[in-house]
């Protein structure tokens, strides 16, 4: 099987040539260097720049997951521009998010993966320290080296007991509006605490064990009826009972 | 039966004309053996009887009858014959004697002979011009029995055309003047060059009817030469000794030097028309090819050799050689030397060079895998498709690696358009004369169809094959049931993950794959797994052989995508009512965060006859 475009391949070449100039830090990037003031104003433009950022950068990620030094330096600047507002913040936060989203570039090798994750988990540290109080920090909070490794194939009742542990955090920043409009910008629909349940559901029936994904899918039609994520979860597990 | 005494004339000077071209009987054969004196009364009267020996069937031969001495005739004899004609020819007063033409009937004839003879007065100092009295006025010269020799295999005055390495019977037949068989004889058969063949035996008696016959066997080399039969120790019924007589035809020994295999797109028969290893013979073609001869043939009908093809899939197959006859649809070529053999699509059907339906009961496989770029790539996921097939004891219907290799093994075929176009190949070759051709490709469709290459996603193009959903209509509608395209992006449906912008969002080109023939197709909906990804040289391989083992349906497929490297998979699958488009639905997630695949199966909306815009499962 081979990879298809040359367009795809053009990238790839390119991207060698930036990894054959050094380092693999394409951007410097570092918690020291985006420090947030404590005393933060909520600027409205600074709010919906970020949200149209996050909106272009989701799109770009929509076609493949590819490390893009253009993207890092404009989230970069923006929270160094906004490091007194809460969309700086945020922006920090998504920073982070962004890091650990192409550190699964198909293209990274090893160890600039890694590179990546932490520098990825140490912004997510320092936000969850300095802004605990915050759905940011919250959040933030949740992401640790062992959440950064599950992957499906993993140990799926590790798998299941860290979305359970994550569970209370997701419900506190589901009831943020501010977070909602932060999972709008990257083209999330469903509430963080129904993602987790369903990965919950999903291990307990890869595990075998599709009584508790059922009390499981009861809370969830309680919590989340409207949502076709419940639809779907209840028409999977009618099909696993058959 | 011996000659009557013929007083007063030399019979001698035997001319003979030959009719037909190759029979050259020797000298000996007619000459005198024997003077006889006859008795001599001047002014007297003689009347006799000559036995004469023609030879062949409306051969002729001139005798002359002369006075011995100072004698003359006293007038033309008369002359009349009873089972041949004799004709006089010239009369001389003067002492020269007289010719007589005998028109032989091919057997044995009497003539009479009668006059009377005096002293030439033109012989005036000679003895008998004083009407002395010879001793031997007259010597009569007997004519001994001849016997000629003829072919009967082949027929006489037909030439020998046989095939380099063939056996041909031979036989000759004997014949004495008198039609009868000689009561003993031998035939004895040679060959020049002698590198032409050989005898067996090399001689034989001759039968009751004066028959022999042989077997001849042409060496390999081919060749132009002369066979010669002798007729040996005859003897006629009386147990005289007839002598030796021989006869010559011409043996031409065919031996075809090269078969070659045009191309069915042309009717041109240039060097540049031969047909490449990498070209496929398609079902309902013509099957076109030369057969090049050592020696030229006066008609195509004069062709001794036995044309045969046949078709297989494996080394292993047992060889089942089908006769090509040749028919109005071919030539000999101006030259002599070449025979152009057309077979339709229909005459390779009825001579079982192919199933009569394409659509035979046999499960049979065959892939296609082309390694651009040998760092990412291998042909471990094709040979794993193969391995699985042929180990569940399915049929191969070829192997296309690259850009093809006739002398791997088992051949390899291009990963080309007419390659895909064909769907699966059997091999081809014709023997004739000595000769065999190379190998090619001939149509056969299998049912499973693997792809190994890139895709492009706005044609639905396979470019590593150069071939395109067009290419497929009316051609894959023969055996194929299941394709699976290992190469990115060409069987995507309405774009479900939106992962496409511009005009390719909505390029769809797995749609442009349906109804080309196949009922199921699997590859992948955007990027397909590198051969090599996460440095694993099986890392498709292993997709392949899971599917496999699993059972190889749509869902199969999916599930042996249900990796990292996999989630790019979808299926088409048309024996569902309604059809099914399954895939993986991609969308970001918090946690963990990065992107999560759900298998999602999209259903055909029967209502409006399309495929829904958006995936209602999400």
């Amino acid at each position: 099987m081979k990879t298809q475009t040359i367009l795809r391949c053009m990238l790839l070449l390119s991207f060698v040539g930036i990894q054959n100039g050094g380092a693999m830090d394409f951007v410097p990037v570092s918690p020291d260097t985006l420090v947030i003031e404590k005393s933060m104003s909520s600027s409205e433009d600074a709010a919906r720049e970020l949200e149209n950022l996050a909106m272009r950068l989701s799109l770009d990620m929509r076609q493949d997951v590819e490390y893009d030094q253009k993207h890092v330096q404009e989230l970069v600047d923006f929270v160094e521009r906004n490091r007194r507002d809460v969309a700086g913040l945020t922006g920090k936060v998504y920073l982070a998010f962004y890091l650990t989203i192409v550190r699964q570039d198909g293209r990274l090798q090893h160890e600039h993966r890694r590179e990546l994750e932490e520098k990825a988990l140490a912004i997510f540290a320092s936000v969850a320290t300095q802004f605990p109080n915050t759905w940011q920090g919250k959040l933030s909070s949740i992401y640790d080296a062992e959440v950064l490794a599950l992957k499906p194939d993993d140990d799926k009742q590790r798998h299941i007991d860290r979305a359970r542990r994550a569970l209370p955090i997701a419900a506190m920043v589901d009831e943020d509006s501010s977070f909602r409009s932060f999972q709008k910008a990257l083209g999330i629909d469903d509430p963080l605490e129904l993602s987790l349940r369903s990965q919950i559901i999903s291990g307990l029936l890869d595990i075998g064990d599709p009584a508790a994904a059922r009390k499981e899918l009861g809370v969830i039609k309680q919590k989340f009826p409207q949502f076709k994520t419940t639809v779907r979860l209840e028409k999977r597990l009618a099909s696993f009972n058959k | 039966m011996k000659p009557a005494f013929l007083p007063g004339v030399i019979l001698n000077k035997v001319k003979k004309l030959c009719l037909f071209g190759l029979l050259h009987a020797p000298a000996s054969l007619f000459a005198a053996d024997a003077n006889v004196v006859i008795p001599w009364q001047n002014g007297a009267t003689f009347s006799t009887n000559i036995s004469l020996y023609t030879t062949m069937p409306g051969e002729t031969k001139t005798l002359s009858v002369t006075p011995q001495g100072c004698y003359r005739f006293t007038a033309p004899p008369s002359y009349s014959g009873s089972g041949v004609t004799i004709v006089q020819t010239s009369y001389s007063a003067t002492g020269a004697g007289y010719d007589i033409t005998i028109i032989g009937p091919g057997k044995e004839g009497t003539a009479t002979v009668a006059g009377s003879i005096e002293p030439d007065p033109a012989c005036a100092s000679g003895s008998g011009g004083t009407g002395t009295t010879p001793t031997q006025p007259f010597d009569i010269s007997v004519l001994q029995r001849q016997a000629w020799i003829y072919f009967t295999n082949p027929a006489n005055g037909t030439n020998l055309t046989t095939c380099a390495g063939c056996t041909n019977d031979v036989a000759v037949k004997v014949v004495l003047g008198n039609s009868t068989a000689p009561s003993s004889g031998t035939a004895s058969f040679s060959a020049s060059p002698t590198a032409l063949g050989t005898f067996t035996p090399t001689s034989v008696a001759l039968d009751s009817a004066g028959a022999g016959a042989v077997s001849f066997t042409s060496t390999t080399n081919g060749g132009l030469g002369t066979i010669t039969a002798n007729g040996i120790y005859l003897a006629d019924a009386s147990g005289t000794i007839v002598p030796d007589v021989s006869k010559e035809m011409v043996a031409n020994v065919i031996k075809v030097t090269q078969i070659d295999v045009f191309k069915t797109n042309t009717t041109t028969w240039a060097a540049t028309d031969k047909l490449p290893w990498t070209s496929v013979i398609l079902r309902n073609t013509d099957f076109r090819f030369t057969l090049t001869l050592n020696n030229q043939i006066g008609a195509m009908t004069d062709f001794p050799c036995t044309i045969q093809a046949r078709t297989y899939s494996a080394a292993a197959d047992p060889e089942d050689w089908k006769t090509i006859p040749l028919d109005s649809n071919d030539v000999l070529h101006t030259n002599g030397t070449e025979i152009r053999v057309i077979l339709t699509g229909a005459e390779v059907i009825s001579l079982g060079l192919l199933a009569a339906t394409a659509g035979d009961a046999l499960d049979e496989f065959t892939s296609a895998d082309r390694v651009a770029n040998a760092a990412q790539s291998n042909h471990n996921d094709g040979d794993m498709f193969d391995n699985d097939f042929a180990g569940a004891g399915k049929k191969q219907r070829g192997k296309a690696r690259d850009d093809g290799d006739v002398a791997a093994n088992p051949p390899e075929s291009a990963v080309n358009k007419e390659f895909m176009t064909a769907g699966g190949v059997r091999f081809i070759e014709i023997r004739a004369g000595g000769a065999k051709s190379q190998i090619r490709q001939i149509h056969d469709q299998a049912d499973w169809l693997y792809y190994s290459g890139h895709g492009d996603h706005s044609s639905g193009r396979l470019s590593g094959a150069d071939f395109l959903p067009a290419d497929a209509q009316g051609k894959w509608n023969q055996d194929l049931k299941t394709v699976v395209f290992a190469g990115c992006s060409v069987l995507d449906i309405k774009d479900y993950n939106n992962r496409y912008g511009g005009a390719d969002h909505t390029a769809s080109p797995g749609e442009k794959w349906i109804g080309t023939g196949p009922t199921r197709f699997f590859g992948y909906c955007f990027t397909a797994p590198i051969d090599t990804q996460g440095g694993d040289p099986n890392a498709t391989a292993t997709i392949v052989h899971d599917w496999f083992t699993a059972g190889r349906t749509a869902a199969n497929w999916i599930d042996a995508n249900n990796k990292e490297i996999g989630y790019n998979a979808c299926a088409i699958d048309l024996t569902t009512n309604p059809w099914e488009y399954r895939y993986f639905h991609r969308k970001l997630q918090l946690f963990p965060p990065g992107f999560t695949y759900v298998k999602s199966t999209v259903q055909y909306d029967t209502v409006n006859n399309k495929w829904p815009d958006t995936d209602p499962n999400f």
